[in-house]
């Protein structure tokens, strides 16, 4: 079954120009229903008192980290099965292991392009 | 521990005075002890130490370590500060220009849409840098700001010996940048907060998928 184009998401990250630039990329799919927030604790409580189908987050935030935050996500009994990319400039082996072992659904890596955004929800959502 | 109060190690890991003093009465003793021969080698070995201790906080009086941290640093930070600060102005008016050519391209004909949405498509992807540029720059800062503990601690040892008055030292303190706050993590988490990477370092999107299985 195709993927709800109306599915709500929440993409995190203290630089607001990338947060433009996802929600574009994300439009171009025709997926507008985009909220946004810039550290992991308010996007913390926008998942808890909200109804997401996907957290789209960077890394390395102050004070709380998007892996800190993938933990909370994944430590919560309502939030634990939401689908979380993570789209960050942590590249090294570690973080990616560390990233797969809290419980991330898929790792992009900036610089990114739009096909391969695309791909990692395809994989996570399924086809839209 | 304040290496000032006669502690032997601060936390910086400068020796303290009480140290020093405590380690030259030792090797007087030593030496009091000693037959006349070896005493004498003992004595010209000291007096090549204390010529290069002399030495040494000449050189280091030379760098001018109140003016670094007086002025040289905050120049550096304040620079850095201002290009990310242009850079995102920058970029915030090249996605305006793509948003504006996004909203027109339905409006053109079949391949011109495609040629135009495909320009704006690479124009955001493109965008990326001012991102991966703030976060290297953000690195340096830090950096930076490690030189700036450090010579801090090096005024602060050696305040006596550069003239520096008590209140001068309180100024120096003011002029510094109240650092960003942030949550203690744990050492693990932090070894984890790298930035981009350089060169061989810096793994590509397939290498990730690789590792992500």
């Amino acid at each position: 079954m195709a993927v709800d184009k109306s599915l709500p998401i929440l993409i995190v990250d203290d630089y607001k120009t990338m947060l433009r630039i996802i929600r574009n990329l994300l439009k171009q799919l025709n997926l507008e229903n985009v909220q946004e927030a810039t550290d992991g604790s308010s996007a913390l409580k926008m998942l808890r008192d909200g109804n997401f189908g996907l957290v789209i987050s960077d890394w390395n935030m102050e004070p709380m980290t998007g892996l800190q935050l993938l933990k909370e996500v994944r430590a919560d009994a309502k939030l634990k099965q939401l689908p979380f990319i993570m789209i960050t400039a942590e590249s090294k082996t570690e973080n990616v292991v560390a990233a797969k072992e809290a419980g991330v659904s898929n790792y992009i890596v900036k610089p990114f392009n739009a096909e391969t955004l695309r791909q990692k929800l395809v994989s996570v959502l399924g086809e839209f | 521990m304040n290496a000032k109060n006669g502690a032997a190690v601060d936390t910086q890991g400068i020796v303290g005075p009480g140290a020093l003093s405590r380690a030259i009465d030792d090797i007087l003793t030593r030496v009091k002890s000693e037959e006349p021969a070896n005493r004498l080698k003992l004595y010209q070995q000291l007096l090549s130490l204390a010529t290069y201790i002399e030495m040494a906080r000449q050189d280091v009086a030379a760098i001018r370590p109140t003016e670094i941290q007086a002025s040289k640093i905050p120049a550096v930070t304040d620079d850095l500060d201002a290009i990310v600060a242009h850079t995102e102005e920058a970029t915030g008016v090249i996605l305006d220009a793509a948003e504006k050519l996004e909203n027109v391209a339905p409006k053109l004909d079949g391949e011109s849409r495609t040629i135009v949405g495909d320009a704006v498509t690479r124009i955001y992807e493109a965008c990326n840098f001012q991102d991966l540029t703030g976060q290297r720059i953000t690195r340096v800062v830090k950096a930076v700001k490690d030189i700036e503990e450090k010579v801090d601690a090096l005024i602060t040892a050696l305040h006596d010996q550069l003239g520096l008055a008590a209140d001068e030292l309180a100024a120096l303190a003011s002029v510094k940048e109240t650092a960003r706050p942030s949550l203690a993590r744990s050492s693990t988490e932090k070894d984890l907060l790298n930035g981009p990477q350089n060169g061989p370092s810096a793994k590509s999107q397939e290498e990730i998928d690789r590792l992500f299985g």
